[in-house]
């Protein structure tokens, strides 16, 4: 007998991003629940809800990273601005403030970046150690 | 009585979801009972995320069943409340009841 899927994308969205301490149960609660006759927006709203904690509870966890970065930051505007007042020839100084605006709000991007990209991988890095979603549900 | 011994609205209701579930009490049936007691609806990730905060706090432990074909595989993970989750509930439903009392308009009855 063929059992109803859930929808797919939102499964990988929950695999990947959905991070609790007991995300294998909470996506056996979702397929239970789905297979008694929920919906396939009742499936993705639930899914969207599990990812929004998730992301929330990863950024709190992350506070001490994103304050070593920020602080990262801000030491190196200082050292880079102090060489600029020592080391820059005059014409420079014409207009100096926005560059350097504009240097610190391109380095500001940057950081932010690189802070997105290690919060993504270390969701995922937590994710290895417990079952994958879509992998149970492919055992089916 | 320390401020971390206050339970918020929805870990109140999952505790108590907890308690009225016994030994059946996993996601699905506490979402369940949240959703009928409170006729409001009870996502399970809250429930989880919920759950997730009082197991770090002590207040429930959790424990490991049988997976099942219909989940996937994957097992149910049953909750129940602690010691120390009943004294919370106790403390919080002390502070709760002595602020409705001598609010009349609120059902609570006259002054203390």
């Amino acid at each position: 007998m063929s059992r109803r899927q859930p929808p797919k994308l939102a499964t990988w969205l929950l695999d990947r991003l959905g991070y609790t301490r007991h995300n294998a149960a909470l996506a056996g609660d979702l397929l239970e629940e789905f297979r008694s006759g929920r919906s396939r927006a009742w499936y993705w709203r639930q899914a969207a809800m599990v990812i929004a904690n998730g992301i929330a509870r990863n950024a709190i966890v992350q506070q001490a990273y994103l304050k070593a970065i920020l602080v990262g930051f801000a030491l190196q505007f200082v050292v880079a601005f102090a060489l600029w007042r020592l080391n820059l020839p005059r014409e420079l100084h014409i207009g100096g403030w926005a560059k350097v605006l504009v240097w610190a709000a391109f380095q500001l991007a940057y950081g932010s970046f690189k802070t997105g990209v290690a919060l993504i991988l270390d969701i995922d890095l937590k994710l290895r150690e417990q079952p994958s979603v879509a992998g149970e549900v492919s055992i089916l | 009585m320390s401020r971390q011994s206050y339970l918020g609205e929805f870990e109140l209701m999952v505790l108590l979801a907890l308690i009225r579930l016994g030994d059946d009490a996993y996601g699905v049936p506490i979402a369940r009972e949240i959703e009928q007691r409170s006729r409001r609806e009870a996502a399970l990730g809250s429930v989880y995320a919920a759950l997730d905060r009082l197991e770090e706090r002590g207040l429930v432990t959790s424990r490991l069943g049988d997976a099942t074909a219909v989940r996937g595989g994957r097992a149910k993970r049953y909750f129940r409340v602690t010691a120390q989750g009943l004294r919370g509930i106790r403390e919080t439903q002390r502070a709760l009841v002595n602020l409705w009392q001598g609010l009349p308009e609120l059902g609570g009855g006259g002054t203390v």
